[in-house]
């Protein structure tokens, strides 16, 4: 299984990837490139100037040295929080695929209701109720991000089950969790790849939803918190666009360049896709 | 010489929604060590039923009576954790589909190590892990390659590096009769293991098998009687989910004696000027058996009693035949 080679992926997914190179080789190297520290006051409200490439917000801190350390929190929480959404949708996607039956009723039924229920305004609730910090926002985006995973996993394994080298194998003498391991986890991959890069773009997005609306980490410095405070702060009325532009745009580059990449998956495992994306 | 493997009065059915489906319906089949036993039948006799029953696979249907003895052990009443080491080890089974057994995803030498590691009873989650992670490192290498070139595969270790889709159908049963003899099993059942390969490639399995006669014991499942006749020690014909006719393979080829077999090979041997001879009929359905013996109403020589009462099976000169004609 050769997913990751570059060469190999669609021109769109290596743009996606490109992308996101950028973003995380300016996360991990931001102490470094980061003009200032973003949480030293200064003068506030400066426009963009040599000084501060983007200006400072409200209480003068380097809105461009801020911009960089969002990346890191952004990123970290949806890669996280994707993490958390996908190995629990890959549990309950075998679980129930596998064991077939009532306990494929019960945690499908358990998808269908998490599916059904708003996924906002529950997230919104559960933040206002735990307290607003890192770890809160990654399990509560986890915990409402798996019914897809768990959905689409399900199915491909239902017909995985019955494949003739599942059976091979059974017949060789290899147990459920043999199977399991080496023929089912390794077949679902490519499709819960896909899926997590997705589910990274969705993390990402409810993340700056959820800090928008003030219910992130006040002292941690994500993208969403940045538009949060450029709106609450008067960034937006006084019309200070690169207070709230370059978050505004980081967390839509970095959505398109997972989206990108899950397509180019996605395309790779079916390649059926393909022809109906050309035509 | 040993028996190795006795079935008694096996019934396996499923039950579905149009009813009991009676695909092995009282099989009583005895295997001795080291012979090549033949087991013949139309499709839908229950041929391959009674192979999966044999290693408990025979979900969705139940094995409802009757008892499965092999080497010392009775393996209905085994448990599924105590079946996973027979399976494979003890038993191996060749599966019908050569093309649809192979994992897609991995290559050739990654799924023959992965036999391996089952033979080698590594079962704790940690040996797992180890064969799902590290399955391109080597393994137990020489036997491997040893075994490949034992089943007539060509450069061994380049065809390790293959996947499936790069071999040819006979290729990939070669692979599958090399992972069955892997284990080492002392009984190998082949499930039509010509069936879904072309008639020049079928005549090489077939000398592969040949080769692997006396090595080791075989059941070798068919509907192709000039198969059976080809590398049979004894022929079992099954008919309606019953053995109705066990003979070794000279006697039964020179003078079948049930009307069912006889039918099957002058199907074989007809000569080109007259019209292939048939059965007439169908095979019954396996729901609803015609009362008396199953084979009556396609019998060209029924007597009144044959309508009425099931024959037993009896055993004439070394042989045996479900039949009121003997």
């Amino acid at each position: 299984m050769n997913i990751g080679k570059i060469t190999n992926i669609a021109p769109t997914g290596r743009f996606g990837l490109a992308i996101l190179l950028i973003f995380t080789t300016l996360a991990i190297f931001a102490p470094i490139i980061a003009p200032h520290d973003p949480f030293a006051p200064g003068r506030p409200f400066l426009p963009p100037s040599p000084e501060h490439p983007l200006g400072t917000n409200d209480i003068g801190q380097d809105i461009f040295s801020e911009l960089l350390y969002g990346a890191r929190i952004s990123l970290l929480t949806g890669f996280l929080a994707a993490f958390v959404s996908v190995v629990i949708g890959t549990l309950v996607g075998i679980t129930a695929g596998y064991r077939g039956g009532l306990i494929d009723e019960i945690l499908m039924g358990l998808t269908d209701v998490m599916l059904i229920i708003p996924g906002l305004p529950l997230m919104i609730i559960l933040a206002a109720y735990l307290k607003p910090s890192f770890w809160n926002i990654v399990i509560i985006i986890g915990l409402l991000w798996w019914p897809g995973t768990a959905r689409v996993v399900r199915s491909q394994v239902l017909s995985l089950r019955e494949a003739g080298y599942v059976e091979a194998s059974r017949i060789m003498g290899a147990g459920d969790r043999w199977i399991i391991l080496n023929h089912i986890l390794p077949n679902v991959m490519p499709i819960v790849l896909a899926k997590f890069n997705l589910a990274v773009a969705g993390a990402m997005l409810t993340e700056a939803s959820l800090s928008f609306l003030g219910l992130g980490d006040p002292m941690a410095k994500s993208w969403g918190m940045m538009l949060h405070y450029a709106f609450s702060r008067g960034g937006f009325i006084n019309g200070l666009w690169w207070w709230y532009l370059p978050p505004g745009l980081c967390i839509a580059l970095c959505v398109l360049g997972f989206t990108l990449l899950s397509f180019s998956f996605e395309e790779k495992t079916d390649p059926r896709l393909k022809r109906i994306l050309e035509r | 010489m040993r028996e190795i493997l006795r079935i008694t009065n096996l019934h396996t059915y499923f039950f579905t929604p149009e009813g009991i489906v009676r695909a092995n319906y009282g099989v009583d089949l005895s295997v001795w060590e080291g012979e090549v036993l033949g087991l013949m039948g139309e499709s839908g006799c229950g041929k391959t039923v009674l192979a999966y029953s044999i290693l408990r696979l025979q979900q969705p249907g139940k094995i409802v009576e009757g008892s499965i003895f092999f080497d010392g052990r009775e393996l209905t009443r085994l448990t599924e954790k105590e079946m996973e080491k027979i399976r494979g080890k003890e038993i191996a089974l060749v599966p019908q589909d050569p093309a649809a057994s192979l994992n897609p995803v991995f290559t050739i030498g990654e799924q023959l190590r992965e036999i391996v590691r089952v033979r080698n009873n590594e079962r704790s989650l940690w040996d797992e892990l180890k064969s799902a992670f590290k399955r391109g490192s080597k393994y137990h290498e020489d036997e491997i390659v040893k075994l490949l070139e034992e089943v007539g595969i060509a450069s061994p270790q380049q065809r390790m590096k293959n996947y499936p889709h790069e071999l040819s159908g006979g290729m990939k049963q070669r692979i599958l009769i090399a992972m069955a003899l892997l284990a080492r099993p002392k009984l190998i059942i082949a499930d039509e293991p010509t069936t879904a390969l072309d008639v020049t490639i079928q005549a090489q399995i077939l000398q592969l098998f040949k080769k692997l006669k006396g090595k080791t014991t075989i059941l070798l499942i068919t509907h192709d009687p000039g198969v059976a006749v080809e590398i049979c020690d004894r022929v079992a014909v099954m008919y309606a989910g019953k053995i109705i006719e066990l003979a070794d393979t000279s006697s039964l080829l020179k003078n079948p004696l049930h009307p069912y077999t006889q039918g099957l090979f002058s199907s074989l041997s007809f000569s080109r000027k007259t019209y292939l001879p048939f059965i007439e009929g169908e095979v019954p359905d396996l729901i609803h058996f015609p009362q008396g013996c199953s084979f009556h109403p396609r019998c060209p020589k029924k007597k009144p009693i044959c309508l009425i009462e099931e024959p037993p099976i009896i055993k004439f000169r070394n042989r045996w035949v479900k039949c009121h004609l003997y």
